[in-house]
């Protein structure tokens, strides 16, 4: 099936120049050997016009309440906005006790933060968020009644309905080169756990599932691989009140390929972006679906890559194939699957307030494997803030 | 320390200070596999996840921190540029650093 969208306008107004004053919370990498109490902080103040370089005083205290533990914080700079940080920022160290742990711990570990500096007297509070991927570790737990009404069917009394969500995740910090840190920590480790589940065995949603994976990150292998991840993974989805169920067992790697990097073509000012990059899965599915068990091998392989040509224009180069080797598949399905996607940017000039794009889709798409061969071009208006402010500033 | 010496200092920081800039800058792009030329420009909007531009900030700090300088946090700008798909060249990228460097 062929199909064609076109949509003219699509207006992706960022208004970032009315946006809400928000802070964000960073921590500078140190080389090993030095103290972690030279280890640079920074609160970076996105749309504060409030905030200036006289705000700070270098040497005075402020206070940083992180998840629930308070640090003394002597201010030692403010940055104004550069061209790698568009927003102003101010750094400072922490007062640390003798042998007091690493606060990036803390960092790592919490969802809170708070920064406190008196400003003309009174002392200011900022809600902070945190920038780098956190340990996460959420649950939560809901009973209560459920109601189903079709109106083209039946009426089916109420139900108890019963909600659990458990999630942890372990994200492994940077770790700089010649550290001496544990496998163990770096360990990127996953679970989830989800019950949705009533007292009635039809009319209601069963939709329970339990995941976990392990995986190493940020493998660097001389100029052959970079920021390559390994790991594996184990997903099982059952409803309680019948016996299907789906177990999917695989092994996973993904990396960038710095040898295919990306190209420019006709370019007089070359861009760098990141190279070539593979993501592999390969493993083992066991599927039971209304009394039909389905086993096999399952693998996946995604390819993406950048291309630039004539200074205004970039192209995303997406391809994906997977194999299906499952008993009994459904009459009509392929074994292997392809889908091809082409996306192509346009923007007149690094700072212009809108770029154009279109893409060219083809293959099977989607959880169910869509077949599909689609067009798409569309207009993004972004930077509209800095497009206004060089009106008034003229 | 001399006059002159103070004044030789006064002169070769500036000029020392980004050309270790550069150096770090460099060497963290090439962490996440970019191999850098000094006429070109990053585009951080082809910068495939803010895990990596979280490595090349932190790739970075580490390399100047190594050399005697205190760096600001360079992620949040990093990820903010992502959101953005600025497109941003490299000497400009080394005035950056230097502004958010200081020796110690």
């Amino acid at each position: 099936m062929r199909r064609i969208s076109w949509i003219l306008f699509s207006c992706l107004f960022a208004f970032s120049a009315f946006g809400q004053c928000t802070t964000q919370l960073a921590f500078s990498a140190i080389a090993p050997g030095t103290p972690i109490t030279d280890r640079p902080w920074g609160v970076t103040f996105t749309n504060c016009p409030t905030i200036t370089a006289t705000t700070f005083t270098p040497g005075s205290s402020g206070v940083l309440l992180l998840g629930g533990i308070r640090y003394d914080a002597v201010i030692n700079s403010f940055v104004p906005p550069t061209p790698i940080s568009p927003n102003p920022q101010v750094t400072f160290t922490l007062k640390l006790e003798s042998g007091s742990n690493d606060p990036v711990n803390v960092f790592y570990a919490t969802n809170t933060a708070v920064f406190q500096y008196p400003v003309n007297g009174q002392m200011q509070t900022w809600n902070l968020t945190l920038v780098e991927a956190l340990n996460v570790l959420t649950n939560s737990f809901h009973v209560g009644r459920a109601d189903a009404n079709d109106p083209n069917q039946p009426a089916i009394p109420p139900a108890y309905q019963l909600q659990v969500t458990s999630a942890y995740s372990y994200r492994p910090p940077f770790v700089t080169t010649g550290a001496d840190v544990p496998l163990w920590s770096r360990l990127q480790r996953d679970f989830a756990l989800k019950v949705d589940t009533t007292d009635k065995s039809t009319g209601y949603v069963d939709d329970n599932s339990v995941s976990a994976g392990v995986f190493l990150p940020r493998l660097n292998l001389a100029s052959i691989i970079a920021q390559g991840k390994i790991g594996g993974q184990v997903d099982y989805q059952k409803p309680i009140h019948n016996n299907d169920h789906n177990i999917d067992a695989t092994a996973t790697a993904a990396a960038l390929i710095p040898a295919l990097k990306a190209v420019n073509l006709f370019s007089t000012q070359p861009k760098l972006a990141s190279p070539l990059s593979l993501a592999l899965s390969y493993g083992f599915r066991s599927k039971r679906m209304t009394s039909n068990d389905y086993r096999g091998r399952v693998f996946s392989g995604t390819a993406f890559y950048h291309l630039y040509l004539m200074n205004n224009y970039r192209i995303d180069l997406t391809a994906t194939t997977t194999y299906n080797d499952l008993s009994k598949l459904p009459a009509g399905t392929t074994k292997t699957q392809h889908a091809f996607t082409a996306a192509i940017y346009y923007e007149p000039s690094p700072n212009a307030p809108f770029n154009a794009v279109a893409s060219f889709q083809n293959g099977s798409f989607g959880a169910v494997a869509t077949k599909v061969k689609q067009y798409f071009i569309g207009v993004a208006v972004s930077k509209i803030d800095s497009y206004f402010a060089s009106f008034n500033g003229k | 320390m001399s006059d002159d010496d103070l004044a030789a200092t006064s002169t070769v920081i500036p000029s020392q200070q980004r050309t270790d800039c550069q150096d770090c800058l460099f060497s963290g792009l090439l962490d996440i596999g970019i191999t850098c030329t000094t006429n070109g420009s990053v585009d951080f909007g082809a910068i495939n996840s803010d895990d990596d531009c979280i490595t090349l900030a932190h790739s970075i700090e580490a390399c100047l921190d190594e050399k005697g300088y205190f760096v600001a946090p360079l992620s949040t700008g990093f990820v903010q540029l992502r959101a953005a798909g600025a497109v941003v060249p490299v000497p400009n990228i080394v005035d950056g650093l230097v502004t958010a460097s200081h020796p110690k």
